[in-house]
């Protein structure tokens, strides 16, 4: 036995005295599950781990993150597996820690509307529990099904209700966490947002993507569900026309729960996705209320939907000024079945089209582009996007876009479709990638906002942070001296 | 490595992009009770992906993977790219490897001697009726009486008989033209086999639509009637009668006044069987036949309807065989019987004291047997068919 394969023998046996054997693989055929995410990757890429594992508590992750630095082992924590840039890619193998078996719900403050639960709690299955007792998370993103609350915490992201509430990120209280020398800290006290005094150690340990330990429990603040809530969708003539509305919005002081936007060819991706599943012999228990082929939507129009939430009275006189708003700009409500059918596909889950979609173009979609930008800056970033696809001649899947509290920013995302067996179309993804997000970069955008940097955008982090990178990698240094923590992403 | 099956799912294969949604993921039966995501649909679209480019090898813990899907389709609502087709590919490439469990082999050779699985003559298919009522007459309805249930619990099929002559519902059997469906070759990975014998039953079922002057063909097993409606449409093949669960058939009889029942006192819950529920869309004649029970409470679990978790019956059939005398093994067992133990603590969670099932796989599974009747942990067993027969007046 070679001194690396006694090396391995070593640190598994010590993996199977922390966790049990039942809780620790080596094999092959579960290896392989861990080597990708969401991320655009050519099939050519391999990245398996040395090992994967379960933990089920926060004693355990500590052993397991000492033993790695023992063994300069790296560590890669990892959720759901839906990342779009890499961030659950064990990019020099070690071991990948699939955080899901960490699921309990350990506390719903009623009172103080707060939650704290460990960091593998899967969202579909926090929500559900919380709607129970009366109350939603202001987050629920088109990978609620999968992602885990722990790993939310790492990337931030997008979903329904930040226009009202903020993102992820601004919904978390406290965070435990494991550092990268196995250490266990609290990162603010457990029930309100501030901290009061010292640094915002919760801010720093939000959206560091696995870098700087593993998100053991997470404390996050929740809200009492709506006495009413209307959503709908309002079709414009253009894309501009659309942003204009938004901007008016915006600045008329209404609070809507959510505004999500989409070009025309995103929306009529959506219905045709939707159309697809309504004919699925299993749609007979689920909403199959678009039993007729959507119409073709022209590219350059822009939809809206918007969703208002309060106490009826409320929300009455709200919707009734977003219309005004709306028709100023020359926006008008989708027809019915359009609206109930995208209402329906984003509200009961699991409607979200995605693998309907796929299915329906022959190849899988891979998100290219997102950042964030000021909402008025929207229609500049849809020109040059579309400008991109013209020039890549790729198969878009248009765009979209979240606003979000507490300043309206936009978080805009872009997918193609791309076959990763085919290298040329992954060469030409990535350069439609590189040119979208210098676009933003030049506009004062924020590359990122929706799934991290991950060890696909490591390029545009020196341009976006300048000399305070430096500053960023001497955190991750002091805290992280072994580079164990998820190697090779955000810094490389 | 012979791969042809899983190169016919090439395109599925490479489209399965671990996508965002991962709805096929967490609610899959084998990940919540064994982890990892080498035991999920799109894990195993990954364990495909392998295979198909060489990069892993057939070995004794793959196999397992690719074992412990219990078959509850329940990735196949969530996704449209077929995970399914992709584990009975899979399963195809162990027979073909030689690397499918040994049990495998008998029962294949058991459908082809005697037409079903159990390793039991033909013959004796309608041994539990009369002499006179095992032949096929002239009647409306077709029972199908399947292969479990007609060698292995025949007392379900006379009570569902009696249940028909209670409601003057005209009817008759196949007699030897009954052949095994099919399905349970196509689960364990020899579709040539199942639909040999599918194509076969369509064409004795029109046969006797012909000949007999039939309608309506009722099955006792949710598995058959998938089968034989699912099959016929993708061979082309045109089913000239209306195929029915016995729980639509109840429901019928309850519409139109012919089945009533007595009182009960008992709160139950439906187990939707997969084959029923998330493989045909039946959900609502079950509950509509608990509905019409005076007295009676119908409570749901908090996973009920498509998002019903598998009772894993299924796991004991091909992973070991146990339904043929081929006993189980250790590790399938474990799973199965940590799979049910969520079960009845959802169950009790919904406050239900009665579980009823129109599947008799999961009932036996749940009763550990082949009996009418069984209790686990408080909670009394019953299928529809038992249900119905005991209460209807």
């Amino acid at each position: 036995m070679d001194s690396n394969t006694q090396r391995l023998e070593d640190i598994y046996k010590a993996l199977v005295n922390i966790v049990g054997s039942e809780n620790v693989t080596r094999e092959e055929c579960d290896l392989i599950c861990y080597e990708k995410d969401f991320s655009l990757s050519p099939t050519t890429q391999e990245f398996i781990p040395d090992f994967a594992m379960h933990i089920r508590t926060t004693e355990q992750a500590s052993e397991v993150v000492k033993l790695a630095n023992r063994y300069k082992m790296p560590i890669v924590p990892r959720g759901g597996g839906t990342n779009q840039w890499g961030g659950a890619i064990p990019v020099n193998g070690g071991i990948v820690i699939d955080m899901r078996k960490m699921d309990r719900i350990l506390d719903v403050d009623e009172e103080n509307h707060t939650v704290t639960v460990q960091g593998g709690v899967v969202l579909w299955n926090f929500v559900k529990h919380l709607e129970k007792r009366g109350f939603f998370m202001a987050d629920k993103p088109g990978s609620w099904f999968a992602a885990t609350i722990g790993a939310r915490t790492q990337t931030n992201g997008i979903g329904y209700y930040n226009s009202r509430y903020g993102q992820f990120a601004d919904q978390i209280i406290c965070l435990e966490v494991v550092l990268p020398t196995g250490e266990v800290i609290k990162t603010g006290p457990p029930k309100v947002y501030d901290p009061g005094s010292g640094y915002d150690l919760t801010r720093l340990f939000s959206n560091a993507e696995g870098t700087l330990g593993i998100v053991t429990e997470v404390t996050l603040r929740i809200y009492p569900l709506p006495e009413h809530r209307v959503v709908e969708v309002i079709e414009f003539p253009t894309y501009e026309d659309m942003i204009k509305a938004v901007v008016a919005i915006r600045d008329s002081g209404l609070v809507p729960e959510t505004i999500e936007t989409m070009d025309g060819k995103r929306y009529s991706r959506w219905l045709h996705a939707i159309y697809i599943d309504a004919k699925e012999p299993y749609s007979s228990s689920r909403v199959s209320v678009l039993r007729r082929p959507p119409p073709e939507v022209v590219n350059d129009a822009g939809v809206m939907m918007i969703a208002c939430a309060g106490l009826k009275r409320l929300v009455g006189a709200q919707i009734e000024l977003v219309n005004e708003i709306c028709q100023g700009f020359g926006g008008k409500l989708a027809p019915d079945w359009c609206q109930q059918a995208l209402v329906a596909s984003k509200n009961t889950y699991p409607h979200n089209p995605t693998p309907h979609d796929s299915v329906l173009m022959g190849k899988p979609f891979k998100y290219v582009f997102d950042a964030t930008m000021p909402p008025e800056h929207g229609t500049e970033v849809f020109r040059a996007y579309l400008k991109l696809v013209d020039k890549y001649r790729v198969e878009s899947r248009g765009m979209e876009t979240v606003y979000c509290a507490p300043d309206f920013h936009a978080v805009m995302c872009a997918q193609i479709y791309v076959d990763e067996r085919d290298e040329a179309e992954v060469e030409v993804a990535r350069k439609f990638m590189d040119e979208m997000h210098r676009f933003v970069i030049n506009l004062g955008g924020g590359v990122g906002g929706c799934g991290g940097i991950g060890m696909m955008r490591m390029q545009y982090v020196k341009d976006q942070h300048g000399p305070a990178l430096e500053l960023m990698k001497e955190i991750k240094r002091l805290l992280d001296p072994n580079n164990i923590m998820n190697p090779g992403k955000i810094f490389g | 490595m012979d791969m042809s099956a899983l190169k016919k799912y090439e395109k599925e294969i490479y489209l399965c992009s671990t996508c965002r949604d991962g709805a096929c993921g967490i609610l899959c039966p084998s990940f919540e009770v064994l982890g990892f995501e080498s035991n999920t649909p799109r894990g195993r679209m990954r364990i495909a992906r392998g295979l198909l480019e060489g990069r892993l090898e057939i070995t004794d813990e793959l196999v397992k993977r690719i074992l412990t899907c219990t078959g509850c389709e329940y990735c196949s609502t969530r996704c449209s790219n077929n995970p399914h087709g992709v584990m009975l590919a899979l399963r195809s490439c162990l027979v073909e490897a030689g690397k499918a469990h040994a049990g495998y082999a008998p029962v294949f050779d058991s459908i082809r001697r005697n037409h079903n699985p159990i390793f039991r003559p033909h013959e004796e298919r309608f041994a539990w009726l009369p002499e006179e009522l095992r032949a096929p007459r002239k009647a409306d309805v077709v029972l199908w009486a399947g292969c479990y249930a007609a060698f292995q619990y025949p007392w379900i099929l006379q009570k569902v008989v009696d249940i028909m002559d209670n409601a003057g519902v005209a009817w008759t059997t196949l007699g030897q033209d009954e052949w095994c469906c099919g399905e349970i070759a196509s689960q364990l990975g020899r579709k040539d086999l199942a639909d040999a014998y599918t194509k076969h039953d369509i064409n004795a079922i029109n046969r006797a639509v012909e000949n007999l002057g039939v309608s309506t063909v009722v099955t006792k097993c949710p598995d058959c009637a998938y089968r034989l409606k699912v099959c016929s449409e993708r061979f082309g093949m045109t089913l000239n009668a209306r195929l029915l669960h016995v729980t639509e058939l109840y429901s019928e009889l309850i519409k139109e006044g012919k089945l009533k029942f007595r009182e009960s006192k008992k709160t139950y819950v439906i187990q939707d069987a997969c084959g029923l529920g998330r493989r045909q869309g039946i959900y609502e004649a079950p509950r509509e036949i608990i509905r019409a029970i005076p007295g009676a409470r119908l409570v749901e679990t908090e996973r009920t309807r498509d998002f019903e978790r598998c009772c894993s019956g299924d796991i004991r059939r091909w992973g070991g065989c146990v339904g043929y005398g081929i006993p189980l093994d250790k590790y399938y067992h474990d799973f199965s019987e940590r799979l049910v133990g969520e079960n009845i603590k959802s169950i009790k969670e919904s406050g239900g004291d009665t579980l009823v099932s129109g599947c008799s796989g999961c009932h036996r599974t749940y009763i550990k047997g082949t009996d009418e009747r069984g209790k686990r942990e408080g909670i009394d067993l019953l299928q529809f068919t038992t249900l119905v027969a005991d209460l209807m007046i």
